[in-house]
């Protein structure tokens, strides 16, 4: 592991950058690539690459009826698990090739000899790509360190991220016992059986970046001078580097998304929590005309069947 | 014959020694007198010798100042010269020969007549002087004249105004040293202003052998009291050192463009400029501590 500093402009001379400078620009680049993230996770409608995660609920049992007594409830049918499939979040890591190194494309710096020297690629993944990605792929609170990156979250619309999608990727839902009533028993069919109600709306957001201050390094130039880089080019440079890095980097660095009860990586956002009514059946009975029908509706207390996470990883 | 000389302190033996070699041996026996001598002793007798002499056979002799002298008869007449001046010579038969000695004084003037005298290998002839058998006249003492020239008169060295002066009537007044001139003092020029000012050229004592040379150029020489006057041309290449500079006295207008080099550097350092293999880009070379 090489970690060079960068040579800078200091009032027309050269001089090293400190740590604090170093990380403006791994800051500058994070910012980068949340302007044009390579892997980019999106909202489909079905089929997401990341798998599937999956909602369930309680529905109730079907009604069943006799003309001479009630249906004891040992025959009644018990609620049942409904199943709904959540496959909405698709990864799309792009294919990217940046600017070559041609010897000089990188930040001048000052070698061991004390001579200048311009650094390679992977004393720029060393001192500048790898920590960022590091930064990207950090868990705990989202920030704009983690610009590009994505997270869930209940809300559609939260300070500092950007909705992918208004199409939650994943829906908490519950029997609405509340919708279960004696009355219905008065339908030939009964209750309806799956009457659910959304508890929680799971969003994707990507977080937003934070274009901070930098310092533009030296580089050696055309006429092997040393020039302060344009902020563009660098910028474009960073860009296209730190992109690569997250798509294809073939020493640890890969940014990649996982969805899942459990994974590796570190956890974005909300954890996606399938609740379900724990009871063994609300048993319910009605006389209609001659027919004494029996249902059990769903009942019981929310209980946490699974909690699904969107995961970062970087690999 | 020498005196004879009887001291107070001799004894009467020296005193008879000496007596009787006198009688006997000087002034002989009065005995062997001439009989025709009527004196009895000896000056009587000398005395009676000369008047006879001279007034039988004498005669008298006068110089150019009128002083006599008699000579009389059996008299000696000695001619005699005067020392470096002239000289007598008796010579057989009754011969006397005046002459002049090898070796002459002249006390006072002498005048000679003819047109060619030779004084051993020196001859004066006319208004000429020479050597007779060489071409090498010597003069070992001063030899002070009003004005000397050369064999045609080219140059002519005598004194102008209480000065000497060389005076060449030569082409261009040349004049030729074939010699190498000593100087005590300085070298003067009076310039085309005479009696003006005056440049003086001189040495500091030598205190060794020194050798000043003048090169085969045309143009000035330099002092040290010249200012802006050495050109860049006068100065060989490569013969100036950082000595001869005054300390920060080389501006950047005088240094050239691409002049400086790593090795004009103090201290140099070099810092390179490296691609990301490593591979030089570029050297940059600057002054260290």
């Amino acid at each position: 592991m090489t970690i060079r500093t960068p040579l800078k402009n200091d009032s027309g001379n050269v001089k090293e950058m400190s740590s604090a400078e170093v990380t403006q620009i791994v800051n500058q680049i994070v910012y980068q690539y949340s302007l044009n993230p390579s892997v980019s996770l999106s909202v489909v409608n079905s089929g997401g690459s990341l798998g599937t995660i999956t909602d369930t609920r309680l529905q109730a049992g079907a009604m069943i009826q006799t003309n001479s007594s009630f249906p004891d409830e040992a025959t009644t049918a018990e609620p049942s698990i409904v199943t709904i499939n959540y496959d909405k979040v698709s990864q799309t890591i792009a294919n990217v090739s940046p600017t070559g190194d041609t010897g000089t494309t990188w930040p001048a710096y000052y070698n061991a000899g004390g001579n200048i020297q311009a650094m390679s690629l992977p004393d720029v993944k060393d001192t500048f790509l790898h920590p960022a990605i590091d930064l990207l792929t950090a868990g705990g609170i989202v920030s704009s360190q983690q610009g590009g990156t994505y997270h869930i979250n209940t809300t559609s619309s939260i300070s500092g991220s950007t909705l992918v999608s208004a199409t939650p990727i994943f829906l908490d839902t519950r029997a609405d016992t509340s919708l279960y009533t004696n009355d219905g028993l008065d339908s030939a069919t009964g209750e309806q059986l799956d009457q659910p109600t959304t508890i929680t709306n799971f969003y994707l957001q990507r977080v937003d970046g934070s274009d901070t201050a930098y310092i533009n390094p030296f580089y050696i130039n055309a006429g092997n001078n040393l020039q302060e880089f344009a902020p563009a080019t660098f910028k474009t440079l960073l860009q296209g580097w730190i992109r690569q890095t997250a798509a294809d980097s073939s020493d640890g660095y890969k940014l990649t998304y996982n969805l899942g009860t459990s994974g590796l990586g570190e956890i974005r956002g909300t954890g996606m929590s399938d609740t379900r009514l724990n009871g063994s059946g609300d048993y319910q009975t009605k006389q209609v005309s001659d027919d004494y029908r029996a249902q059990e509706f769903p009942d019981g207390t929310p209980t946490s069947i699974n909690t699904y996470y969107l995961r970062i990883q970087k690999s | 014959m020498a005196v004879k000389f009887i001291a107070e302190t001799d004894t009467l033996e020296k005193f008879r020694t000496e007596f009787n070699d006198l009688s006997a041996n000087q002034f002989g026996d009065i005995a062997n007198l001439s009989g025709a001598i009527v004196a009895t002793n000896l000056v009587a007798a000398m005395n009676e010798t000369i008047s006879i002499a001279t007034s039988t056979a004498g005669f008298t002799i006068r110089d150019e100042t009128s002083s006599t002298q008699i000579i009389g008869g059996g008299n000696t007449l000695s001619v005699l010269g005067t020392t470096n001046q002239i000289q007598a010579v008796v010579s057989a038969t009754d011969t006397l020969t005046i002459g002049l000695p090898n070796d002459i004084t002249i006390p006072n003037n002498l005048t000679a007549l003819g047109t060619t005298h030779t004084l051993g290998s020196f001859e004066i002839s006319g208004n000429n002087i020479r050597s007779v058998d060489t071409n090498t006249l010597s003069v070992l003492d001063t030899l002070r004249v009003s004005e000397l020239e050369t064999g045609s008169g080219l140059l002519s060295v005598d004194e102008n105004s209480s000065i000497p002066r060389f005076t060449s009537s030569a082409s261009g007044k040349a004049l030729t040293f074939d010699a190498v001139p000593l100087f005590s003092g300085n070298v003067e020029f009076d310039g085309a202003t005479a009696g003006g000012f005056k440049t003086a050229v001189t040495v500091v004592d030598p205190t060794a052998d020194r050798t000043i040379t003048l090169p085969d150029i045309t143009g000035t020489i330099i002092t040290t009291g010249d200012t802006g006057t050495i050109t860049s041309t006068m100065i060989a290449p490569g013969t100036l050192t950082g000595g001869d500079m005054a300390d920060d006295s080389i501006g950047e207008s005088k240094i050239a463009d691409d002049a400086i080099g790593q090795d004009q550097l103090k201290s140099v350092v070099n810092l390179q400029v490296l691609n990301s293999s490593g591979g030089i880009l570029k050297s940059i070379y600057g002054a260290g501590a």
